[in-house]
């Protein structure tokens, strides 16, 4: 047999004595003849050698068992699988819910660009209500307070005086808490000046003071924020209750 | 008599005692097989500390389990749940890498003269040493199934029949991991014949250098 066909398994084989007799008479007779296949055989023969004599790493301590170590439970190959589970859903949720309020943030964003130039935006039930009132509190020019910063011009502009005379600036100069708990005057009622249509100027309501009908916003228009808002906090919830069910399901 | 023969004899009565729940029987075993199982460890996972852990590993999850040991090689059983928790620690590894502190230096038994064969004469010792550290070296090199099958047929003496226990793989296929490794053995030491000691060193030119 030509030694060209004698491999690597073979001549391991042979090292090991594992070939049979055939096999192995006729490597030898091949080795007797060749010399650098006999010189092969003699170099796995030194390495196997090698591999064998060589000391093994002694090992840095006894593992003798004690009846603590053996009576602890071990750890459980099932537990970390619980886990990565959860931890998988709970990544999941959050990248869904993270995806979810840029989506949400995004429309928000469009709708506030989309409405046509020239339309009135719609408007809360509280700026509906505030822009009734400042409609209702808008004076005419020549009923503008003095700009001298006294009592009489803070109070003077809101109400119409039927009665009683304005109060005095001696009256009622006093510190700004005070000016805060002072009722209003025996005999001034305050009655909304209705649509002046000249003013140029509007003045903050004072608004427990209001008489007569207060408009409200119509509760069916609910404003797009707070839906987008109350669907993006549904669905977080409902996600962190998905990957929960999912996780302890096993 | 020696007594490795004698031991052998006891082996059964061991197994069948620590099968009861005799600590101290499997305790005995573990004497006799740990360096072997520590060493399968060590070449699998390349890190002392882990290899110390997943020994220990092994060898709780062996006496809780004697119960499913049905006969035949005790060693080729006790190694097989070895490399198995070894597996486990490099899947786990994979998973969630990490830096050993063994990384920073060897932890060998040199640092612990108590390991040392105080019988041996020191240049012996030094010798044999190195010879141990220039083969794990080149041990590493190999791929991991060839390694295995190195280690546990030329390292820690396991017939063919016990490895592939061991490995839970046929037979031919262990024969032809070791075939290829001890070929890739042989291109790497006699790549550099100058590290191995004299007896190991064969004259002239190898046949590695001759058919370059």
């Amino acid at each position: 047999m030509n030694r060209q066909l004698w491999d690597d398994l073979t001549l391991s084989a042979y090292v090991d004595g594992q070939l049979n007799s055939e096999d192995q008479h006729a490597l030898e007779a091949d080795m007797a003849r060749d010399a650098t296949l006999r010189r092969q055989v003699q170099e796995i023969q030194l390495v196997v050698t090698a591999l064998r004599e060589a000391p093994l790493r002694e090992p840095p301590r006894n593992f003798l068992l004690t009846p603590t170590m053996v009576d602890a439970p071990q750890k459980s190959a099932k537990a970390p699988q619980v886990r990565r589970t959860s931890l998988l859903f709970t990544r999941w949720a959050t990248a869904l819910s993270a995806i979810a309020f840029v989506v949400a943030l995004t429309f928000q964003l469009r709708l506030g660009t989309l409405i046509p130039l020239g339309t009135t935006p719609p408007m809360a039930p509280m700026m509906e209500d505030t822009a009734h009132l400042e409609r209702n509190f808008t004076f005419a020019p020549d009923e503008l307070p003095p700009e001298d910063g006294t009592a009489e011009a803070v109070v003077a502009p809101l109400t119409v005086l039927e009665a009683a005379p304005p109060a005095t600036t001696e009256d009622k100069f006093c510190s700004a808490d005070e000016i805060c708990e002072e009722p209003a005057p025996v005999g001034i009622t305050s009655t909304p000046i209705l649509d002046s249509g000249e003013s140029e100027g509007t003045f903050p309501p004072p608004l427990p003071e209001i008489e007569g009908e207060v408009p409200t916003g119509s509760p069916a228009a609910a404003p797009p924020q707070l839906s987008l808002a109350l669907a993006l906090a549904l669905l977080t919830v409902l996600l962190a209750g998905v990957s929960w069910w999912l996780s302890h399901r096993q | 008599m020696n007594q490795t023969d004698s031991f052998e004899e006891n082996e059964a009565q061991l197994i069948q005692a620590a099968s009861k729940g005799s600590l101290d029987a499997f305790n005995a075993l573990l004497l006799h097989y740990q360096s072997r199982a520590f060493n399968l460890a060590y070449h699998l996972l390349q890190d002392p500390a882990a290899a110390d852990d997943a020994t220990q590993e092994a060898f709780i999850s062996a006496y809780k389990g004697l119960g499913q040991y049905r006969g035949g090689s005790f060693r080729a059983w006790l190694l097989r749940i070895v490399a198995n928790a070894c597996y486990d620690e490099l899947r786990r590894r994979k998973r969630r890498p990490a830096i050993s502190w063994d990384d920073f230096g060897d932890m060998d038994e040199e640092a612990n003269p108590h390991l040392v064969d105080e019988g041996e004469r020191p240049e012996e010792a030094a010798q044999r040493a190195e010879l141990r550290r220039l083969l794990e070296c080149t041990i590493a090199r190999l791929p991991e199934d060839q390694r295995v099958a190195l280690v546990l047929v030329d390292r820690l003496g396991l017939a063919y029949d016990e490895a592939a226990h061991t490995l839970d793989v046929p037979i031919g296929t262990i024969k032809s991991r070791l075939a290829r490794a001890r070929a890739q053995m042989r291109t790497l030491l006699l790549a550099e014949p100058e590290l191995l000691p004299l007896r190991y060193r064969l004259e002239g030119n190898s046949s590695v250098e001759a058919r370059r």
